[in-house]
């Protein structure tokens, strides 16, 4: 018996090993002054952030990324949340082909939901703009929000909607005053985790990123192809370190183990 | 029970998002199928009969087998002892790369397997070998690196369906006089099947849908559907080809993962109604 558990947890130790050391590599590798990436890197500066944090190409990409990500997010949660509101109040024809439409991009492997994506944008002429990539990020981000929201939603007891209806309450002074603040913690995870989402995503961007719009993903990822320098480690440190504050912020807002049930919907 | 219109309003932005996707996919069908003589299967001749595309083909799904079979060995145990430490800090420390954009992830894994990364400066330090040994741009690379990204995916499948096995069922089998083998095959695994079947239903289509990892880890002559759809698009823009490879690709993950569903309906059968 002793053995055995002594044996699971070398095992289960040497799992962690392995799904952070990529990361934690990367954040080592950021601090070499070598041209070309080696590891480990023979002394350490901070020659790469410089470079980065100087260079209007990466900023540009970082700003493209911001907004793109802040648009999505806030379209994605104010379209599910009054999706979920109906969903989770009616009954109607159609609305579980509704609720595994929306399920959809899930289903669809990645490389062909990024082909719809790109015959959609062409369609509609948004290949390569901000207003392409929104539409796009909007779908692909669209079943990672709804699924939460539902879920906030039916842990609201609706007897407080009606209880204060039949105080005289009108329904959009019930919704600000009873339902928004029931259901914020919800909204922030959903909005903070489209925003992430939509802010990392690669796959589908390659596809729909243009000569004069690219996200800050596509960029690492076309200059690991190119020239691979240890800048890309850089910029890759300082995304996650942005991307943990945030989430850091909003763990501290809603809780943490919201944060983690959201993101398991996968 | 008709919608009212108040609620068909509300319902409209999520409506045109799923018109928008559908607009989207019914162009990709119908520039795979529609060709200068109207309707017509070309496109999809054109892939079988290519040597290569078949073998890309064949090599995609060789490779979310292999990649769904470690993901499932390694992510039960890993479940295992997540459930027993108790801790919310473990589960924490599996979920946080899914924070992190692939990309980076497969950085990572290229400055770790690279000829001048750490595996090989480790070995040429202790002189185990002379030259950098080939661990990237292979297959090796690849499997690395996607089931590297695709496990905290399954450990959390397995282990929402681990975590609400009733534990007197495993003593009262142990008590009765069996083995920890004949218990955990007996007791545990088929009562966590739901949550392996799960796990290796999404880790095989996110495999085969798989671009960047394949496009940066693996070898130019050995391809996967998605970093060939990527090359097709990007490289050479032939929209058709990469068309056609898109819906392959589509329509076979949905029968790879059909025997998986057919499999959970089994064995959701199987199992006793749960007591609450």
């Amino acid at each position: 018996m002793r053995t055995r558990s002594l044996v699971l947890s070398l095992f289960g130790y040497a799992a962690l090993v392995f799904i952070l050391a990529p990361i934690v590599i990367v954040v080592i590798a950021s601090f070499s002054p070598a041209r070309y990436m080696e590891f480990p890197p023979p002394s350490l500066s901070l020659r790469w952030y410089r470079e980065v944090l100087g260079s209007s190409d990466w900023l540009g990409a970082f700003g493209s990324s911001i907004v793109l990500a802040f648009c999505v997010a806030t379209a994605t949660t104010a379209a599910c949340f009054l999706a979920a509101l109906v969903t989770t109040r009616r009954r109607f024809v159609g609305k579980s082909l509704l609720e595994m439409l929306v399920q959809a991009p899930l289903l669809l492997p990645n490389a062909a939901l990024a082909m719809a994506l790109l015959a959609l944008l062409v369609q509609i002429k948004g290949r390569g703009t901000l207003g392409g990539l929104w539409i796009a990020h909007c779908i692909l981000v669209m079943p990672f929000v709804y699924r939460p929201l539902v879920n906030g939603l039916r842990q609201f007891d609706l007897g407080l909607e009606e209880a204060a209806m039949t105080l005289g309450s009108p329904p959009l002074r019930t919704f600000r005053l009873i339902t928004l603040p029931a259901i914020k913690p919800s909204l922030i995870t959903a909005f903070a985790f489209s925003f992430i989402i939509s802010f990392d995503e690669v796959t589908a961007s390659v596809f729909l990123v243009g000569v004069n719009y690219t996200t800050l993903p596509v960029k690492i990822l076309s200059d690991i192809q190119s020239d691979a320098t240890p800048a890309i480690a850089a910029v890759s440190t300082l995304l996650m370190l942005l991307t943990m504050t945030f989430v850091t912020i909003v763990s501290r807002m809603v809780g943490i183990g919201r944060v983690i049930g959201s993101r398991s919907g996968h | 029970m008709r919608l009212s219109r108040a609620a068909f309003l509300l319902l409209l932005p999520v409506l045109g998002m799923i018109l928008s996707l559908g607009t989207g996919v019914f162009a990709l069908i119908e520039q795979s199928f529609v060709g200068a003589d109207g309707l017509s299967l070309k496109a999809f001749q054109a892939f079988v009969s290519r040597r290569e595309a078949m073998s890309v083909f064949l090599y995609t799904h060789q490779m979310a087998l292999l990649v769904s079979a470690i993901c499932v060995v390694v992510s039960f145990p890993l479940a295992v002892f997540l459930v027993r430490k108790q801790n919310q800090a473990y589960v924490l420390l599996i979920m946080m790369p899914l924070l992190v954009s692939i990309v980076v992830r497969t950085y990572g894994w290229m400055v770790i397997l690279g000829p001048r990364g750490l595996i090989n400066a480790a070995l040429m330090g202790a002189g185990i070998t002379t030259a950098p040994i080939r661990l990237m741009f292979n297959t090796t690379g690849v499997v690395i690196g996607l089931v590297h990204i695709y496990i905290p995916f399954a450990t959390l499948s397995i282990l929402t369906v681990y975590s609400k096995i009733d534990r007197s069922l495993v003593d009262g089998a142990a008590a009765l006089g069996a083995g920890p083998w004949r218990v955990f095959s007996r007791i545990i695994l088929p009562l966590a099947m739901p949550g392996v079947i799960a796990a290796a239903s999404i880790v095989y289509l996110l495999t085969i849908g798989a671009v960047v990892t394949p496009l940066l880890l693996g070898s130019i002559q050995q391809m996967m559907l998605g970093s060939m759809i990527y090359d097709q698009m990007l490289v050479t823009f032939d929209f058709p080809s990469a068309g056609s490879a898109a819906i392959i690709l589509t329509l076979s993950a949905a029968l790879a993962i059909l025997p998986l569903q057919l499999a959970d309906r089994w064995v959701t059968r199987k199992l006793p109604a749960e007591r609450s």
